[in-house]
């Protein structure tokens, strides 16, 4: 039977809830009470998921990460079937300083969304290949990184340099590194520390012709470079 | 190039195609957004638009409106327009139209026209607008973009930008319809817009991979130097870039993205791209300021922690002039200082290197010496993220800012540069002028040593 007051008693327990919420937010920090109003407003008008993932955001940059997980413990498996969200959860954990548990959720992707959208793939495997990196895993790190370039091999151009430096700690073979900083320059020909990795990748062939094509290639697009525009007859310094 | 007789059928059918052109005139909803120009440097510019129905693309311009001449177009059918128009003239007036097979959907009247930029280096007047925090929407931002049309009749824009959180609260597409295309349509078809990524807007976007909303709407100098946009280095990505214009260049950045291999390459790239740079001015933007007592605290959070330790040691030690910021919705200005990266507490007048108000009304304009780039000669600091709301503040101010606090007004930045003089302002949506300063690259010596 429907009861009257347990809804008027209910309504007070939200808006203990509320206050409560509002007072933890002014006194946590006062930036957070300056931006309660914009949390409103996503509440009102995102998808639930969005406003909780922003909300938990917000507290991480803040710097209170146990806020921040116990607005993540409000997400309900149905808030969790967007594409987006175990990456989302994977950057909130990583700003939580909490590699493992991101990587897990980045994992957790390939298995719940193997149809996913390339972008949010990419985004993962970028994600995987940073914890890998840390973690000083350089193999894997290149394994993800490379999986991201050939999804989409026009992505930014430092990628591809991060990719590279990986390949070196792993002791990849230096044709296999020159092949990868080619693709890099084909798709970023003027991105300087593609050229300048260019031109170390040659000096290990000790040919005078390759290293001379090298800094030409640099030059050709920076001519006025002052670590290099004096360079004439380099090779043979 | 002499015109041939070729060229001038081609003209004339040209001529006579764009007098048909009104008759075919699309309903008004075909176009749902734009035109809007991009990525402009002296020779190039791309326009962009949206329709409602997928249908192939055309752009026709020309030096004289009812004489677009010219024309380009794309055959594949879309809804997201984007043409690029090569070999431009430097520093000249063109008119436009845009449109699908022989359909006109806008131009070719008053309206729609640019004005390319002159050589890099040359020294002619350049007006530029600041929005920061713009995204609202609402009739607050609708008051900013007033009062500097108002404010700003019969002066031309050269170009704007947008310091981030430009369309709230989460950068998507719809958002940005209202709080961007919605909002400033005039200025969006006459000057380039060049945008800075919020936090906001990066809830929709991962400045990481260069994808989502803000990267699918605009299009930016990835490759600047390759493509004649600006003496600099390519960034290699969307999320920070480069461009001169006249004798300016501007650095944008990206403050949002945390991780660490994205900013050590941001931090490469700016110590390269500033070591290449050689014009008069540089101005740096990004969203988080640096020094902030506004709705934000540049003590405590780490995105502004991080641009004070690490960007501005390299900004300064290559000379830049002004740096502009939002994030904190109200207006705070710095004295000329130089040198600091630590916490509030430890700002003291050893950093001050000039702390007139810099308003040659009041007293002097803030005078730099005269070569372009000079290390740590002095740098503005100013934050401007009132362009759509204002926020409460922390109540103090930052040693480093003028202002006895954070000011809560809205407003939006205009600033001028004509050769060695720079004068930037705060516009109130009143249309009153709250904060001027000018800074003038010239020093008795260097007159001196040079009159002979």
């Amino acid at each position: 039977m429907y009861q009257p007051h347990y809804r008027l008693g209910f309504l007070r327990y939200l808006l203990l809830i509320w206050m409560c919420s509002c007072a933890l937010l002014a006194s946590a920090h006062p930036d957070l009470n300056s931006r309660q109003h914009h949390l409103e407003q996503l509440q009102q008008t995102t998808g639930q998921a969005d406003w909780i993932f922003a909300k938990a955001m917000l507290y991480a940059d803040s710097d209170h990460p146990g806020l921040a997980l116990e607005v993540l413990k409000t997400l309900t498996d149905k808030t969790v079937t967007d594409p987006k969200s175990n990456f989302r959860m994977a950057r909130l954990y990583l700003r939580l300083k909490q590699p493992d548990l991101a990587r897990k959720y980045l994992l957790n992707h390939f298995k719940k969304f193997p149809n996913a959208q390339p972008d949010i793939t990419i985004s993962t495997h970028i994600l995987l290949a940073e914890i890998a990196v840390r973690q000083q895993h350089p193999q894997t790190a290149v394994n993800h990184l490379n999986q991201a370039l050939m999804l989409n091999p026009e992505l930014p151009a430092h990628l591809y340099v991060l990719t590279i430096r990986a390949m070196s700690m792993a002791n990849y073979a230096a044709t296999e590194v020159f092949e990868t900083l080619k693709t890099g320059l084909i798709h970023h020909p003027g991105y300087l520390p593609l050229l300048e990795l260019n031109i170390q990748q040659a000096m290990t062939y000790s040919d005078p012709c390759i290293i001379d094509q090298a800094i030409e290639q640099l030059l050709k697009q920076y001519p006025r470079h002052p670590n290099w525009q004096n360079n004439s007859g380099r090779s043979t310094r | 190039m002499r015109p041939t007789a070729q060229f001038n059928l081609f003209t004339t059918l040209m001529m006579l195609a764009l007098q048909m052109l009104p008759i075919n005139h699309a309903i008004a909803n075909d176009l749902l957004r734009g035109p809007y120009l991009q990525n402009q440097s002296p020779s190039e510019l791309t326009i962009r638009w949206r329709t409602s129905q997928a249908v192939n693309s055309r752009l026709w311009w020309g030096k004289n409106q009812g004489e677009l001449t010219h024309q380009s177009g794309a055959d594949s059918l879309t809804t997201e327009h984007s043409l690029t128009i090569t070999g431009l003239t430097p520093a000249t007036v063109y008119h436009y139209a845009i449109g699908y097979d022989q359909t006109l959907l806008a131009g070719n009247d008053p309206t729609h026209f640019f004005t390319t930029p002159p050589m890099h280096g040359e020294t002619s007047p350049v007006r530029f607008w600041v929005l920061g925090d713009s995204g609202t929407g609402n009739n607050d931002a609708l008051a900013v973009r007033d009062a500097y049309l108002q404010y700003s009749t019969q002066q031309p824009t050269h170009l704007w930008f947008m310091l981030g959180d430009n369309a709230y609260p989460l950068g998507t597409d719809e958002e940005y319809q209202s709080a961007v295309f919605d909002m400033y349509p005039q200025i969006l078809r006459q000057s380039t817009l060049w945008p800075t990524i919020g936090n906001h807007d990066a809830a929709n976007a991962d400045s990481v991979t260069g994808t989502g909303v803000y990267y699918e709407l605009f299009t930016l100098p990835h490759q600047a130097n390759s493509t004649g946009h600006g003496i600099g280095a390519d960034s290699g990505t969307e999320a920070y870039y480069s461009f001169n214009y006249a004798n300016i260049h501007f650095i944008i950045l990206d403050s949002d993205e945390t991780l660490p291999s994205f900013r050590q390459a941001q931090l490469d790239w700016l110590q390269s791209d500033l070591m290449l740079n050689q014009a008069d001015w540089t101005i740096a933007m990004w969203h988080h300021p640096p020094y902030t007592k506004g709705s934000h605290d540049s003590d405590i959070e780490s995105r502004h922690l991080h641009m004070r330790e690490h960007i501005l040691p390299v900004l300064e030690s290559h000379g830049v002039d002004l740096v502009l910021g939002g994030h904190s919705h109200s207006y705070e200005r710095s004295w000329l200082i130089d040198g600091h990266y630590g916490h509030s507490n430890t700002f003291d007048t050893d950093h001050i290197v000039n702390d007139g108000s810099g308003n040659p009304h009041i007293d002097t304009a803030y005078v730099k010496p005269p070569a372009g780039v000079m290390s740590h000669q002095g740098t503005v600091y100013v934050v401007a993220g009132s362009s759509g709301k204002t926020s409460s503040t922390q109540g103090v101010a930052h040693p480093a800012m003028r202002n006895i606090e954070a000011l809560r007004e809205l407003g939006s930045m205009v600033v001028e540069i004509n050769g060695l003089s720079l004068t930037a302002q705060f516009l109130r949506a009143d249309g009153q002028i709250e904060d001027l300063f000018t800074v003038i690259k010239n020093d008795a010596l260097f007159n001196n040593s040079f009159d002979d």
